[in-house]
């Protein structure tokens, strides 16, 4: 009997897995349900164990440390990148401009940008996290401390000992 | 997130749910206590010295079960109390009431109470022949009749069974009496490590309920028999949401007058800088911390975009110091106030940064001098410049390495590095030639017979670790051949480890001659290559059917050097004379197209450097090459 409910239960698993086409509701912080394909959830590693180890599908994932914005743009790369397979170059290289200007259009509001990292990382989606890091990475390359305290509003607060010691690494390094 | 940022987060200690309570840790403290951060310290100090002492003390009173009790239990609420001083009273409550803490605290609370209850009530109205494990029922006849107060006897009373039927010489009533006691504040000590260890609050629990829990009664924790679904909203639990900070500057900035009467003090440092040019108006509740040491140095991003408040984002003048809360620096893992400052979201971001690249950041402020200074940033821009990422997070450190990462990455990356490679085991190959040798000599001869037979040769003893390769032209300094283009060709390749030693940099490790190969006839090319030897290289390169001994046989050389080179890949077209050299996970290799007609044949020479202060393995090889 349980054995029998087990199997058919497997079975119902499979059957899910295969289709593919099973909706999952995420829920941002605000309480605003998105409804996505299980191809594009899959793009998060969290929402993925989660998925896989069978719990919440119904339910829905809430999703607290996200915001409505937030979770918007995100589901807008995972889709982009979950439910396309990019198989020609054509598709890559659509995908390639899909991730350009998504970044460009991210690049221009910095507190925007943070909130998508951050998001990214709260839910392991690995290209994304990639996508944001590299693009304030980019922000930082070629600039001076001074410039890179500019840039991120961040307050000069090394004391003289700091300062000597950095001096002390530079010249031994 | 890679296995770098999590280990990066499990050293910086942290959880997300971890995080959690640290937040506001410190950060509400001003309303309620109105000491200094000094005096907070001290008072903590004091307390938990206190505390101990007391603990130490009611050891010494063992025997004595009424003393023992009492001052056992004042010094446990003295330790548990003197944190109290640190995040104010208030916030200590409220992190012991905390949803996941609020068992262990009160099994905690409940057998401090218990302990000094029992001591007092046992030895005064009882007499001190009583013994809790006798029959005798010892609130039967006392105005106590609860039932509870019953179940938790038994309880007791099974523990202690247990615990007496291993000492019987101890059943004497005193003793008997006296080692209630310190079971009961054993089982107290018991559960106060669940109320310190937050990373698993329930399998600690678990433990402490289990103890307490007779077996018949059923689980009083159900999450095993639930299985996945529980595990789901498990990790809901552990996932709390962490409040989300909505920041002004998002939106807007609003007039600083509007943000002096500080509700956070992020507002309050938000009105610092535009009331720093006119003498400020004082604020309406000056927080105590204001007119306290202005040296102390705190981390502070204003705005996270540098464009909404271009005047607070000059870096120059420092502005209003005094506005900022000193912090309590013992603290080790403060967190920062604004969220731009986030350690998982830089760890990444550095992972894009070179070297000179990290090197400005960590300048820039305390906070990111702070993280920017974790080895494992250092170490993965370390392999990473080294192209040896993939294959090194797997294989690397075959040996720990017991220097900084840092240092090492400052010293190896002082000129134009090539690459590196791995070498796990002492055996490394040296070749000289495209034209691959049939056979090698036994090793027993020594590589210089190899060398001047067949251009190529094994070394048994060479440093196992993370090689490093680069490989210049040098004039030829004592040619004075006419055909000569006057040119060397030398590669090297140095144990990273290397460019930390003082030997190598004041030159008194040298380079001893291995052996010299001459080719007398015209080459097309001059062609070094040096490879790991060892058999796990092998089977990275998917060439199962080599073993170590293959090296003597020539096609499976030349599959080795196809496999791991990619030949094509640093084989330049034959009219180019410009060196290629190219370096793969196991091995590096040079070539360079030698212009036709012009040589009469090629020398190579093989040199080693030796460790000689400590074991004598070889650190460098250098092949020089030249045109005869």
């Amino acid at each position: 009997m349980a054995s029998g409910s087990g199997a058919a239960a497997a079975a119902a698993d499979a059957e899910e897995k295969e289709s593919g086409s099973r909706m999952i509701t995420l829920t941002s912080n605000e309480g605003k349900a998105f409804v996505v394909t299980e191809a594009s959830a899959r793009q998060s590693a969290t929402i993925r164990s989660m998925v896989d180890d069978g719990g919440c599908v119904d339910k829905g994932f809430p999703l607290p440390n996200v915001d409505s914005k937030t979770l918007a743009r995100v589901i807008q790369y995972s889709d982009e990148h979950g439910n396309k397979e990019p198989h020609t170059v054509d598709e890559r290289a659509a995908l390639a401009k899909f991730d350009r200007d998504f970044i460009a259009e991210l690049d221009a509001d910095k507190a925007f940008l943070y909130d998508v990292t951050m998001a990214a990382n709260y839910l392991h989606i690995q290209g994304l996290l990639a996508l944001t890091t590299q693009c304030v990475a980019d922000t930082i390359k070629g600039k001076t401390p001074e410039e890179i305290r500019t840039a991120f509003g961040i307050e000069y607060d090394l004391t003289a000992q700091d300062e000597k010691e950095i001096k002390e690494e530079d010249t031994h390094a | 997130m890679d296995a770098l940022t999590r280990l990066h987060r499990a050293l910086a200690g942290g959880d997300d749910d971890d995080e959690q309570p640290e937040d506001s840790i410190l950060g509400d403290t001003e309303g309620i206590c109105s000491l200094s951060p000094v005096q907070r310290v001290y008072g903590f100090a004091a307390c938990l010295v206190a505390g101990l002492a007391l603990m130490i003390l009611s050891l010494v009173v063992f025997v004595r079960p009424i003393k023992f009790a009492v001052m056992f239990t004042f010094g446990n609420i003295l330790a548990v109390g003197s944190t109290a001083f640190l995040i104010g009273p208030s916030q200590q409550l409220r992190m012991m009431l905390d949803p996941v803490r609020v068992y262990a605290t009160a099994i905690y609370g409940g057998f401090v109470f218990l302990a000094l209850i029992f001591a007092l009530w046992v030895s005064i109205i009882y007499p001190p022949s009583f013994s809790l494990w006798t029959d005798s029922y010892p609130f039967q006849g006392s105005n106590i009749d609860c039932n509870h107060m019953r179940d938790l006897c038994s309880v007791l009373k099974r523990v202690f069974a247990a615990w007496a039927s291993k000492l019987p010489e101890y059943r004497s009533p005193k003793y008997a009496t006296t080692v209630e006691v310190f079971e009961l504040q054993h089982l107290a000590l018991l559960a106060s490590h669940c109320l310190v260890g937050t990373r698993r609050p329930h399998r600690c629990m678990g433990k402490a309920i289990s103890l307490l829990r007779p077996p018949r009664e059923p689980q009083p924790r159900e999450s095993e028999g639930e299985g996945k679904g529980e595990r789901g909203r498990m990790m809901e639990l552990r996932k709390r949401p962490r409040p989300r900070r909505v920041d002004p500057d998002f939106v807007s900035s609003p007039p600083a007058s509007l943000l002096l009467p500080p509700p956070r003090k992020r507002a309050r440092r938000q009105a610092a800088p535009a009331a720093a040019p006119a003498p400020a108006p004082a604020p309406a509740r000056p927080s105590p911390a204001a007119r306290r040491r202005p040296t102390c140095a705190r981390v502070i991003i204003q705005s996270p975009v540098a464009g909404l408040q271009p005047s607070v984002c000059c870096p120059c003048e420092a502005p209003l110091r005094a506005c900022r809360l000193p912090r309590a620096s013992f603290l080790a893992r403060r967190r920062p106030p604004f969220d731009w400052y986030e350690a998982d979201m830089w760890t990444e971001v550095a992972k894009y940064l070179f070297g000179a690249e990290l090197v400005r950041l960590s300048s820039t402020c305390r906070w990111f001098r702070r993280l920017l200074a974790d080895e494992f940033i250092w170490r993965h821009a370390f392999l990473r410049d080294l192209s040896l990422l993939p294959a090194a997070a797997d294989r690397y450190p075959p040996r720990p390495l017991h220097r900084s990462w840092r240092l090492l990455y400052a010293a190896a990356f002082r000129a134009y590095r090539i690459g590196g490679f791995l070498l796990e085991s002492p055996y490394m190959l040296l070749t000289a030639k495209l034209a691959v040798p049939q056979w090698l000599p036994p090793q027993e001869d020594g590589p210089q017979i190899a060398i001047e037979m067949t251009g190529a040769c094994v070394l048994p003893n060479a440093r196992p670790g993370i090689w490093i390769t680069d490989f210049h032209l040098v004039r030829c300094p004592n040619c004075t051949l006419n055909k000569c283009a006057g040119v060397l060709q030398v590669l090297d390749a140095r144990h990273c480890e290397l460019f930390l030693e003082q030997g190598f940099w004041n030159g008194t490790w040298e380079y001893e001659d291995l052996g010299d190969h001459y080719n007398d006839e015209e080459t097309p090319t001059a062609a070094c290559a040096i490879f790991n030897a060892s058999t796990r290289a092998h089977e990275s390169i998917s060439c199962s059917s080599l073993d170590h001994l293959a090296f003597v046989n020539s096609s499976s050389l030349f599959i080795y050097i196809l496999g791991v080179l990619h030949s094509k890949s640093w084989v330049r077209r034959c009219d180019d004379p410009q060196p290629k050299a190219h370096c793969r996970p196991y091995a590096v290799a040079l070539n360079s197209n030698l212009l036709s007609n012009s040589n009469q044949g090629l020398v190579s020479r093989f040199q080693a450097m030796r460790d000689t202060t400590g074991n004598g393995q070889i650190v460098s090889i250098r092949i020089t090459q030249q045109i005869y």
